[in-house]
């Protein structure tokens, strides 16, 4: 069993202690953060901070949410930095005051509900982002804290091409393809991580898919064959074939 | 000339004039679709710019700041078009020809800003010196560690220093960089800044991430976090007291 020694002595604040609900119907967005902070014994002293952000940090604000025994009120704060609240994270930082400086808990990667939707435990493997992408319809980007497919902005609505049939057709075993690529040949990983570690989950799903590996994957050729059983696998799981001749040909009655 | 904005085919154009210069290194900018309607679109407010001389990424900050301030656009950092035409606009700055007129300009983002990707729009020759100039209007001379560089060259201690927005929006971190790493008599950076160990930047950069892990950088002063670096790595950047 892989397990994760915390050497940092900080109080680990769990979701289910942070609640952070983003309602983008007017600009800027607002966020509300909910903490239950009673159970940690932290000093009544200590400073609350919650900060957002967004690409491992490229993007972030940080805002006083108080002290620990007197939270901000109203619990609500302006998202004044950010275009838009696709792909933002949040986290819960409590700060020592008679030891200047210090972080006493934490609470990292939240991610937020939307006003008016109920919350679900259930979060997307990867997250779907509009981008800049000149004349490419689609990337993988590694360069936050885990992978995120980004469409082109281009081409107008990019959430419903997200969604469309024959973009996932395409997009999905490539893009599982790459993903478990730079996971397995380029990184060369070993699996030395806990299970919320991006990697983990990405081979946890691509085990769901083919399961006919061993716990290992040390053979090259083993990784490669896992790679590309896993990719046909979910070519299968959206039925790709089906849904690009629908989109090539959307009136076989008319041919 | 007015202040504009390229538009999709804009972009698309000016990404085919870099391509250009791979094959042909000294065709000029072309710098009549700065006007052309068909490429380029108005801003809120009128604002008169002219391609000016920038000596360094202080002056780039400071000029396009002023420029923008009086623009009226609401998020000029998430406005592609905008720096795009900057770029051209400026473009002896951010791709000087060389003494045959050889222009190199490397990656595209260094002139066609990717904002939307928030650890590389930083990467844009002139979206990055406007973002730290703000960030620190108050007192640029604190962000000189990330101000004195050439427009077409910030180096190391800019990239380190800038990849993570809240390194370089704090203040004490800014502060810290530019006490350890910029020589104010010479007007330059400290001999060892580029150094990728030993205290150079990219060190300092590792050592605010795992420093992060336990401190809240953003409640500390400069002098604070000078003093928790490590004494012997750094001890020749350390500014004396």
């Amino acid at each position: 069993m892989i397990r994760r020694i915390n050497h940092t002595g900080r109080r680990r604040i769990l979701r289910e202690h942070v609640s952070i609900i983003v309602d983008d119907r007017r600009k800027p967005a607002t966020f509300t953060a909910q903490l239950t902070l009673d159970g940690f014994k932290f000093h009544s002293d200590a400073r609350v901070v919650v900060e957002a952000y967004r690409g491992g940090g490229g993007l972030w604000t940080g805002y006083d949410w108080g002290r620990v025994s007197a939270l901000r009120k109203p619990p609500t704060a302006k998202l004044d930095g950010f275009d838009t609240v696709e792909g933002l994270l949040f986290r819960v930082r409590v700060i020592a005051v008679h030891e200047p400086h210090k972080i006493l808990g934490e609470a990292d990667k939240i991610p937020f509900v939307l006003a008016g939707e109920a919350p679900t435990k259930k979060q997307p493997l990867i997250k779907t982002v509009p981008a800049e992408l000149g004349d490419l319809v689609w990337d993988v980007d590694f360069d936050d804290d885990e992978p995120v497919l980004r469409v082109n902005k281009a081409l107008g609505n990019w959430k419903v091409v997200a969604q469309d049939r024959a973009f996932r057709a395409l997009v999905y075993p490539a893009m599982l393809r790459e993903i478990l690529v730079r996971i397995l040949i380029v990184e060369k990983w070993s699996g030395d991580a806990d299970a919320g570690d991006w990697r983990a989950k990405w081979i946890k799903f691509g085990r769901k898919l083919a399961p006919g590996y061993g716990d290992a994957l040390d053979d090259e050729k083993e990784k490669w064959e896992f790679v590309d059983a896993a990719a046909h696998a979910i070519a299968r799981e959206v039925r790709a074939t089906e849904g690009f001749l629908t989109h090539l040909n959307p009136n076989p009655d008319n041919t | 000339m007015q202040l504009r904005r390229f538009n999709s085919a804009g972009m698309a154009a000016f990404r085919g004039y870099l391509d250009q210069l791979a094959t042909s290194p000294t065709i000029a900018p072309p710098v009549s679709w700065l006007e052309e309607p068909a490429m380029t679109e108005a801003v809120p407010k009128p604002v008169e710019v002219a391609p000016v001389q920038l000596a360094n990424r202080e002056e780039a900050g400071r000029q396009l700041l002023a420029w923008v301030d009086q623009s009226g656009i609401e998020r000029p950092e998430s406005d592609a078009g905008l720096w795009t035409w900057f770029s051209l606009l400026l473009f002896d700055a951010v791709c000087p020809p060389d003494g045959n007129g050889v222009r190199k300009p490397y990656r595209y983002n260094r002139h066609i800003a990717e904002v939307d990707n928030w650890q590389k729009r930083h990467r844009h020759l002139l979206l990055s010196p406007f973002l730290v100039y703000r960030a620190h209007r108050d007192n640029p001379e604190r962000a000189l560690s990330v101000l004195w560089q050439k427009v077409h060259k910030p180096g190391d201690v800019v990239t380190q220093i800038t990849e993570r927005q809240e390194y370089w929006s704090n203040r004490s971190v800014v502060e810290a960089a530019t006490l350890l790493y910029y020589r104010a008599d010479k007007g330059r950076d400290t001999v060892g800044s580029q150094d990728k160990h030993k205290g150079g930047a990219r060190r300092f950069a590792d050592v605010l991430n795992q420093f992060d892990l336990n401190w809240y950088l953003y409640g500390m002063s400069a002098a604070e976090l000078i003093a928790i670096l490590p004494e012997k790595e750094f001890a020749r950047f350390r500014p004396s007291t």
